[in-house]
């Protein structure tokens, strides 16, 4: 199996692209070859559609999310599975099923602590988490909303959550959890939409400004529920700054089927990859790869997945490079937006009549 | 009488109280023939029809010069009627079929209640506009009272209000569409025709490209074009799979690599490529990849994708792709295809190839489907003669005499 260590010895944005790939290109082979030997549904797959000859990370072979509903995708034999992971994500229908071992799962939650503490510390923090703690009733069968606070949680103590079963604002609660942890500083966690449905909406319809001054909240999870209120990152960070008097607030981008290498958002509104995953935007007229600044469908790779053959996607999401090495920040590799799912266009032809 | 909320249904032409006095008329009378040849003019001379091909086409297909040759097959009907009041269910997504069932259900001699989809299409705005204009005018005033266009969100209550009225109903739309529409009952001397989810085809001749001119092979491929990209390659006629009858054992790579260069050419010119149907077609491309044994996978572009089967296939009805996705497979003799054509099957296309040949292969090998066999480039073609029914004769009744 692959050799980490180098990946955990360094900082995950300290490599510059071309030093990453020298580590990256061949661990990502190497899980390849893995998935090809043990996932045969992968192999049928990779047969038909991949690379004979794999020089760089643009020749692996992707596959897309949707398949993740449509096939239970094992790289390990079913006795291993530690965990499923769910999400009824894309479009619908049956959930996507994310397998994971012992392994992955271990990987998932050291990558995360990696990436997250380059962030906010090591040191751990009082939590507050915007979201109800129903979603965590079964802890052998998450959605991806469960497992990403079960995730995040292990940065905080004291956890509450700000939330109560029926999704409603527990003002009460929160001004407790304040009071307690007035001098410190607090780690705030939540879904995208939850925090502006939830919480936001919630704080401005009740007229309750809070001082949450000395927090950071990290919140992910996708803008559809937002773009339809006309809601964009900056005018999110306005209301939350206005409501909650948070003023450092990370969005992340990632996908249950990529669980812990996730891609965060830095003081300058860029996304960046990490040295545990890459990101590639393809042209759809033929999934060549996009200049920098060009739009394209989001392919995702990810050291992470072992269990099952997700360590090359593509997903449903449209989103373009801005620039490699050279984000102020000073973190390297790649940075980049997002700019959500792509629009489900209606299909001509005989179709069915009936009309919801 | 089955008790429904009339506010639901919008009329879009005529009035819920014209239901009962609807009264039925001989094929092919001349003021049908007379208000389509107008409405064909009125769609010809609106401006906003010039955006719509398929406005267009039903317009053509409407004029008297068409409507007159096509009576003069049934020139023996004296002795027919149409069966009464008809009650049609037309697609949500095909914009024009909602005319052509309406039109050949009138030309059959029958008047008409039609729902039509409750999504906005401007198509629907143009021709219902053209025939409201057209009703205003005292000569077409029988025409007018024997016709009604509604629309109404989905309701069992409304269907069995005009189900039970009806002499005939006709159900557009997919098989889980008519098994809905039927649970609502008719009476029991009325005919019920579905027109359920279809599956087709083409049967191309290598050698016949061979010897294309270039000009030849661009009709071809525009022809190929129009049966399948046209329509996102899902109307029930659009074939999805390709097969290639050669005589010889060659695997005539450079006839079928001409074809679709051809194809790919005019599909990358013409097609509008959603980013949402390039996943799709991955995504079956991966399904297809476990679930079925394919030789190989060509992907010019992903405005084309060709599917080479190992070997022809226990069964062909699942092999369907959208919007430029072909699976493909090599026969020697029509008589291997036998074992596949089953009822859902309905068109063939065909070029390089005669289409007796192909109609004694269904008769002489006593086959349940095929109901069309018609040139590439004609798939999408809708007539009076539809999934098997001749509709002007399966709409009117017969009046024996002696």
């Amino acid at each position: 199996m692959l050799n980490f260590d180098v990946f955990f010895e360094n900082s995950p944005f300290a490599f510059n692209q071309m030093q990453k790939e020298s580590y990256f290109f061949p661990a990502i082979k190497t899980l390849h070859q893995s998935h090809l030997q043990n996932c045969p549904e992968f192999e049928k797959i990779s047969s038909l559609i991949g690379n004979e000859d794999l020089r760089q990370v643009e020749d692996l072979p992707f596959i897309p999310v949707r398949l993740f509903k449509d096939f239970d995708l094992l790289s390990i034999d079913k006795s291993e599975i530690r965990k499923t992971m769910t999400s009824s994500g894309t479009s619908g229908g049956s959930p996507s099923k994310i397998y994971l071992n012992s392994e992955t799962a271990q990987l998932q939650t050291k990558v995360l602590t990696k990436i997250v503490n380059s962030y906010i510390g090591t040191k751990r923090l009082p939590m507050l988490i915007i979201d109800s703690k129903s979603v965590l009733k079964d802890r052998n069968n998450f959605s991806a909303r469960g497992a990403g606070i079960l995730g995040f949680s292990m940065f905080g103590y004291d956890i509450h959550y700000a939330l109560d079963d029926d999704m409603n604002i527990d003002i009460e609660q929160i001004n407790e959890f304040l009071q307690k942890h007035e001098h410190e500083q607090i780690l705030i966690f939540g879904f995208t939409f939850v925090v502006f449905e939830n919480f936001i909406k919630k704080l401005k319809a009740s007229n309750t400004k809070l001082k949450l001054n000395n927090s950071l909240l990290i919140h992910g999870g996708g803008w559809k529920k937002l773009a339809e209120n006309a809601i964009d990152n900056s005018s999110f960070k306005a209301l939350i700054k206005e409501w909650s008097g948070i003023s450092r607030v990370f969005n992340y981008y990632g996908l249950v089927e990529q669980t812990g290498s996730i891609f965060m958002e830095c003081e300058n509104e860029n996304l960046h990859a990490s040295i545990y995953s890459d990101i590639i935007f393809r042209k759809p007229e033929d999934f060549s790869v996009c200049e920098i600044g060009q739009e394209g469908i989001v392919q995702l790779l990810s050291l992470l997945p072992h269990s099952y053959p997700g360590h090359s996607i593509l997903t449903e999401d449209i989103g373009k490079l801005v620039g490699v090495d050279t984000c102020p920040c000073g973190r390297k590799g790649k940075y980049f937006k997002i700019f959500g799912r792509i629009k489900n266009a209606e299909i001509r032809g005989c179709s069915d009549t009936i009309q919801k | 009488m089955t008790s429904i909320n009339e506010t639901q249904i919008a009329c879009m032409i005529g009035n819920l109280s014209q239901l009962d006095t609807m009264r039925p008329n001989k094929p092919f009378n001349e003021d049908v023939i007379l208000f389509l040849s107008e409405l064909s003019n009125a769609l010809i001379k609106t401006k906003e029809s010039r955006n719509f091909p398929d406005v267009i086409t039903f317009a053509y297909w409407c004029r008297k010069s068409n409507i007159t040759k096509l009576s003069k097959e049934y020139i023996h009907v004296k002795n027919r009627i149409g069966l009464g009041l008809v009650f049609h269910i037309t697609p949500a997504n095909v914009p024009v079929n909602f005319a052509f069932s309406f039109v050949f259900s009138l030309l059959a001699g029958n008047s008409n209640v039609i729902r039509i989809p409750s999504k906005n299409y401007q198509q629907i705005d143009i021709i219902c506009e053209a025939i409201r204009q057209l009703f205003r005018e005292d000569r077409f005033k029988n025409i007018a009272q024997n016709t009604l266009l509604v629309k109404y969100p989905h309701s069992k209550e409304i269907n069995s209000f005009f189900s039970t009225k009806c002499n005939a109903r006709i159900v557009w739309g997919g098989d889980s569409t008519i098994n809905q529409i039927r649970e609502s009952k008719i009476p029991a001397r009325s005919l019920d025709i579905g027109f359920a989810d279809r599956y087709s085809f083409s049967i191309i001749d290598p050698s016949s490209i061979k010897t294309c001119t270039e000009k030849e092979l661009i009709r071809l491929a525009e022809n190929f074009y129009n049966d399948t990209y046209l329509m996102d390659q899902n109307a029930c006629s659009s074939p999805h799979l390709i097969v290639w009858k050669k005589s010889d054992k060659a695997d005539a790579k450079a006839e079928k690599d001409k074809f679709w260069k051809a194809v790919h050419q005019i599909a990358q010119k013409k097609y509008e490529l959603d980013s949402i149907r390039v996943i799709d077609k991955l995504t079956l491309l991966c399904s297809d990849a476990i679930n079925h044994p394919i030789n190989q996978v060509t992907m010019t572009s992903n405005y084309l994708h060709q599917i080479k089967l190992a070997s022809v296939p226990n069964t062909i009805v699942n092999l369907s792709g959208n919007s430029g996705y072909f699976y493909e497979v090599d026969i020697a003799e029509l008589n291997e295809l036998a074992p596949l054509i089953e009822t859902k099957i309905q068109t063939i296309t065909y070029f390089g190839l005669n289409k007796e040949e192909i109609l004694n292969f269904i008769l002489n090998n006593n086959l349940i489907g095929v109901d069309r066999i018609v040139p590439v480039g004609k798939a999408l073609e809708i007539g009076l003669t539809w999934d098997g029914y001749d509709l002007i004769n399966t709409l009117s009744r017969v009046i024996a005499t002696e």
